[in-house]
C-alpha cells in the first residue's frame, strides 16, 4: 500500500464514493457527531429528569409514542435524549482510546521495525504479553484498582491498553518492508538521522494504513466501552450511556424490550458504520485488494459475540 | 439490663438479607384441602444454614420453620401469637417479669424421642453460647434473660432464669418486664433442637437438621436443591405435601418462566416479585388473579444525623420533611408500597392511619414551607445549602431508581444530592458509625411485630451510644423518648401501651426530625395454577403450612 501521490487522495476519494455503503457509514457517523455535539441545544428533554407524573400508577415505562418518541423508563427518563446524549460518551470514548491506541502503537512498531534486533525483540514481545491477557477480566481488575469507576478518561486509557497492541503489529509490519525501500536507503546514504527518516519519510506511507485501521479501532473501542459499561464498571448512573441502558433495560425486557432495543441498534449502527467506512477506505487506498466489507460485518459479529458472551455470563454469574 | 438489639437496617430496596417481612391476600381456595404432591419452589439463592441459632435472613427461615418449631408461633395470616408447641399461652407472674410455659406432653423429635423441657434449657442456652457464633449471642432480644449477661460474659456456665420446672415446665425469668418477651419466643431462635443430634451431627449440624417440626430434611445437594419431606412424628396436623423441592440458584426472572410452563410453583416467595415479572404478570389473563400482596411490618426513610451538620440544625430537618415526593417513590415500587408519615407500619399494632400531623399534601410534600424553613435556617441567596452524599444500599435498580427520585426531589429547593450507592456491607459499616455519615436512605424490617421494635433499635439513646455496628443512623437521643419508650416496653396494659407509642411518635414525628419517613411496601407474590392456601405471612413472609396442591400431585 503506497502512499497517494501529489493529489493522489482525488482518486482515493472517487474509488471510496463509488462505495455505497462506506458512504452510507461515513454519512451516519457525520450526522451522529454532529448530534453529539449540538446536543447541549438540541430541543431535547433533560437526559437525567425523570417525568414521573407521565408514567402510570404501577409505574411501567411508557411505550414509544406521542409522549415520548422512543419510550420512557422506569424514572419517566426519556429514552430518546438519552440515547442522543449517550453518543457523547461513545464516541468521546471512541476517538481518546482509539488515538492513544495509535499514538502508542505507532510508536512501538516503529521503533521495533526500523531498529529491528533487540528493540524489535523486547518490543514485541512485550507487546505478544499485552496481547495475552483476556481484555475484559484484566480491565475489571484494573478499573477496580484504580478506583475510577466511571471516569471516561480512565476507561479510555483502560480500553486504549490493549488495543495498540494491534497497531504496533500492523506498523511494524510496514517499517519492515518500508526501510528496505530505496528512497529509505537513499535517505541514510546521505546522512539522514533516524528520528528524521522515521517522521520525514517512513510515518507519512503509513497513513493510509493508519487510517484504515483508526477508524475500525473506533468501532471496536465503541463496542468494548459499552461491554465495560454493561457490565457495570463503565460509566456510572444516572449518566446516559448505550451500554449501561442495554444493562439497565435488561430486567425489563419483557415488559419494556425497547430499553434494550434502541440503545443496542445504536451500539451497533455505529460499529458497523465504523467499519463499513474502514473497509471503504482501505479499498479505496489499496484498489488492487478488495475485500468487500467483509471485515465490517466481521467486526460487528465480533462485537455482538463478545456482547453475547457477556450476557451468558452475567445471568450465570447471577444464578449463583 | 444491657439493651442491645438486632441489626436490621436493610438494603434500599428488599434484599434477601432482610428478614422475614411480608405477608396477605390469599388466592381463592373453592375446595377441602387434600394431602399429597410435590411442591416445586425456586430460590434464587441457597439458605445459608438450617440451624435455627445461626439463620437470620428470608432464605433460611421458611425452611428452619418446617424443620423446627418452639413454644409460640403466629396464626396463619394474622400477627397474632398463638401456642405451638406450649400447651396454651404463659402464664405471666412477678409484674412481668416470670414467665410460666407448660409443653405438651408426647412431642417428639424427628429421631423419636419426647421433647422436654431440658430440650429448651440446652437449646436457648446453646443459641445464645458465644461459642456457637449466632446472631443473638451477647444480648440482642434475649439478653434481658435473669443471668443472660453473665452467661455472655462467662462467669456463669448456665442462665440462671432458664428454669427447668419439671419435664413439661419451663420457667422464664426477665430483668426487668418486657411485653414483647412472647414476640421474642416466637422467634426462630427460640426453636427447639435435640442435644444428642447436634453432638452426633458436629460441625455439619447446619446440614443435618433434627426438629419437631412438619418437615424433616430428605438431601441437600449444594447450589442445587434442597428436599424437604412430610415427618409421620409431628404431633400436629400432618403437612399436606408429600415433599417439597427447592430449586436453588435460579433467577426470578427464570423462575416466573418455569411458573408459566408449569414447570415451578412458587418463585422466591419470601421476597416480593421483581418489578417487571410483577408488571407482566398483572397483564396475564392466568396469573394476574394469582397475585398475592401483603403489607410489609417495614419502614422506609432518610436518616439525618443529629450530631452533625447541616443536619444539628433542627431548621434543616425538619425542612427535609418536606421535600421528598413520596408518591413517586411508591411508583417507582409499581404503586407496591403506602406513603407514611409517621413511625410504625400499617400490619403493626399502633399504626395510626393516614397519619399526617405535618399537614403535607397527597404526594408526602410542602415545597413552599421547605423553603421557607430553609432560608429561616440561613440558607439561599449567597448561602447556598451544601451538597450532600446520600448513602444508601445498593440491592438492585429500584435502589438506584428509589434514590435518583429523591436527587430530582432536592433540586427543587436547590440542594444538590450526591448519590452513594453502596454494598449492603459497606453501607452498613457508614450508617453504624457515630459522625460518619450525614444522609442516608434506609429501610427496616421487622424482627417481630411490635411497635418497639421500630422504636428501641432506630431512636433511642442506647442505639445511638455506639462506636460501630449502630442502626440508630440518626445518632438521635432525646430522653424523654428513652423514658417513655422504657414505660411502654414493661407496660401490660395493651391500649396504654400503644398510646405511649404514637406519644413518641409525635415528638419524633413534630418536634425532633431525625429521619423524613417515606413508605411501607407492599410485598407480592404468586403461585402456579393448582397451588392452593398460599398467601404472604405478615410475619413470616413465606409460609408452608397452608399450601396444597390440587389433585394432590
Amino acid at each position: 500500500m503506497d502512499p497517494p501521490r501529489r493529489s493522489g487522495w482525488l482518486p482515493v476519494w472517487y474509488r471510496f464514493r463509488r462505495d455505497r455503503l462506506a458512504l452510507f457509514g461515513g454519512a451516519f457517523i457525520v450526522l451522529l457527531v454532529l448530534v453529539a455535539i449540538l446536543a447541549p441545544v438540541l430541543p431535547i428533554r433533560n437526559p437525567n429528569h425523570g417525568y414521573y407524573e407521565l408514567l402510570p400508577a404501577n409505574g411501567q415505562p411508557v411505550a414509544p409514542g406521542a409522549m415520548f418518541v422512543l419510550g420512557s423508563d422506569a424514572n419517566g427518563r426519556d429514552l430518546f435524549s438519552r440515547i442522543i446524549w449517550g453518543s457523547r460518551v461513545s464516541l468521546f470514548i471512541g476517538f481518546v482510546a482509539n488515538g492513544l491506541a495509535l499514538v502508542v502503537g505507532v510508536t512501538v512498531g516503529i521503533l521495533a521495525g526500523y531498529f529491528g534486533k533487540w528493540v524489535d525483540t523486547v518490543l514485541m514481545r512485550f507487546t505478544d504479553v499485552m496481547m495475552a491477557f483476556p481484555v475484559l477480566l484484566f480491565s475489571i481488575a484494573l478499573i477496580a484498582i484504580l478506583q475510577r469507576s466511571g471516569n471516561v478518561l480512565v476507561i479510555a486509557a483502560v480500553i486504549a491498553l490493549f488495543y495498540w497492541t494491534a497497531v504496533a503489529r500492523i506498523v511494524r509490519g510496514q517499517v519492515l518492508s518500508l526501510r528496505e525501500k530505496e528512497f529509505i536507503e537513499a535517505a541514510r546514504a546521505i546522512g539522514g538521522r533516524p528520528i528524521r527518516i522515521l517522521v520525514g519519510h517512513i510515518l507519512p506511507h503509513l497513513t493510509p494504513i493508519l487510517l484504515v485501521y483508526g477508524t475500525i479501532g473506533i468501532a471496536t473501542s465503541i463496542s468494548t466501552e459499552s461491554i465495560l459499561s454493561y457490565i457495570g464498571i463503565g460509566v456510572q448512573a444516572p449518566t446516559a450511556d448505550w451500554g449501561k441502558m442495554v444493562s439497565d433495560g435488561q430486567g425489563d425486557l419483557q415488559i419494556a424490550p425497547w430499553l434494550v432495543i434502541f440503545p443496542g441498534l445504536m451500539i451497533m449502527a455505529t460499529v458497523l458504520a465504523f467499519n463499513l467506512v474502514g473497509d471503504g477506505l482501505r479499498d479505496a487506498l489499496d484498489p488492487r485488494q478488495r475485500s468487500l466489507s467483509r471485515r465490517a460485518f466481521g467486526g460487528v459479529l465480533a462485537g455482538g459475540q463478545a456482547l453475547a458472551g457477556q450476557l451468558a455470563r452475567q445471568s450465570e454469574a447471577e444464578s449463583v | 439490663m444491657q439493651w442491645k438489639f438486632a441489626r436490621q437496617l436493610t438494603p434500599v430496596a428488599a434484599g434477601v438479607l432482610v428478614i422475614a417481612a411480608c405477608g396477605t391476600t390469599t388466592t381463592p381456595t373453592s375446595s377441602t384441602p387434600t394431602s399429597g404432591g410435590t411442591l416445586i419452589v425456586t430460590y434464587k439463592d441457597e439458605p445459608k444454614t438450617l440451624d435455627p441459632a445461626i439463620g437470620y435472613d428470608t432464605t433460611s427461615w421458611p425452611e428452619e420453620r418446617a424443620i423446627f418449631n418452639g413454644l409460640l408461633d403466629y396464626k396463619p395470616s394474622s400477627t397474632e401469637l398463638a401456642p405451638d408447641m406450649a400447651e396454651a399461652m404463659p402464664t405471666i407472674t412477678n409484674g412481668g417479669k416470670t414467665y410460666t410455659f407448660k409443653i405438651r406432653a408426647g412431642v417428639k423429635f424427628s429421631n423419636g424421642r419426647e421433647v422436654t423441657a431440658d430440650d429448651y434449657k440446652y437449646s436457648w442456652e446453646r443459641m445464645l453460647d458465644p461459642t456457637t457464633q449466632g446472631p443473638m449471642t451477647g444480648g440482642p432480644f434475649f439478653g434481658g434473660i435473669t443471668g443472660a449477661q453473665d452467661f455472655f460474659a462467662g462467669t456463669a456456665t448456665h442462665i440462671s432464669g432458664i428454669k427447668v420446672v419439671d419435664a413439661h415446665t419451663l420457667e422464664v425469668d426477665l430483668d426487668t418486664p418486657n411485653q414483647s418477651f412472647l414476640n421474642i419466643v416466637a422467634m426462630p431462635f427460640a426453636f427447639v433442637v435435640p442435644k444428642e443430634a447436634v453432638a452426633a451431627a458436629g460441625a455439619d449440624w447446619p446440614h443435618k437438621p433434627v426438629g419437631a417440626g412438619q418437615y424433616t430434611l430428605d438431601k441437600w445437594t449444594a447450589g442445587q436443591t434442597l428436599v424437604l419431606k412430610r415427618n409421620p412424628t409431628y404431633f400436629g396436623k400432618a403437612a399436606y405435601l408429600n415433599e417439597v423441592d427447592f430449586q436453588i440458584g435460579v433467577t426470578d426472572e427464570l423462575g416466573v418462566i418455569r411458573l408459566q410452563n408449569g414447570q415451578a410453583d412458587l418463585v422466591d416467595p419470601g421476597i416480593s416479585l421483581p418489578a417487571a415479572q410483577f408488571i407482566q404478570l398483572s397483564g396475564n389473563a392466568t396469573f394476574k388473579n394469582r397475585i398475592v400482596r401483603q403489607p410489609n411490618v417495614d419502614l422506609w426513610y432518610l436518616s439525618m444525623n443529629v450530631n452533625m451538620p447541616p443536619f444539628d440544625n433542627k431548621l434543616v430537618r425538619q425542612a427535609f420533611n418536606y421535600v421528598v415526593n413520596k408518591a413517586n417513590q411508591v411508583k417507582v415500587l409499581n404503586g407496591r408500597g403506602i406513603i407514611n408519615n409517621g413511625l410504625q407500619a400499617p400490619p403493626m399494632p399502633g399504626y395510626v392511619p393516614n397519619y399526617n400531623p405535618l399537614g403535607l399534601d397527597k404526594n408526602g410534600q410542602n415545597i413552599a414551607k421547605a423553603r421557607a424553613l430553609l432560608a429561616q435556617a440561613g440558607y439561599g441567596g449567597g448561602h447556598p445549602f451544601p451538597a450532600q452524599d446520600m448513602v444508601y444500599a445498593k440491592a438492585n435498580t429500584d435502589s438506584d431508581n428509589l434514590a435518583a427520585a429523591i436527587q430530582q426531589d432536592f433540586q427543587q429547593v436547590g440542594i444538590t444530592i450526591n448519590l452513594k450507592g453502596l454494598s449492603f456491607p459497606a453501607y452498613l459499616d457508614l450508617v453504624g458509625k457515630p459522625n460518619t455519615t450525614p444522609l442516608s436512605y434506609n429501610s427496616w424490617y421487622q424482627d417481630f411485630p411490635d411497635p418497639s421494635d421500630f422504636i428501641d433499635p432506630l431512636l433511642t439513646c442506647g442505639a445511638a451510644n455506639v462506636q460501630a455496628n449502630g442502626s440508630n443512623a440518626a445518632f438521635y437521643c432525646n430522653k424523654q423518648v428513652d423514658v417513655l419508650a422504657d414505660q411502654a416496653r414493661g407496660d401490660t396494659n395493651t391500649a396504654e401501651r400503644l398510646k405511649l407509642y404514637q406519644q413518641i411518635q409525635d415528638i419524633i414525628v413534630t418536634k425532633d426530625f431525625p429521619q423524613v419517613p417515606l413508605f411501607s411496601t407492599i410485598a407480592t407474590g404468586v403461585s402456579a395454577t393448582r397451588v392452593r392456601g398460599f398467601s404472604i405471612h405478615p410475619v413470616w413472609g413465606f409460609d408452608l403450612a397452608p399450601i396444597w396442591v390440587s389433585g394432590g400431585k
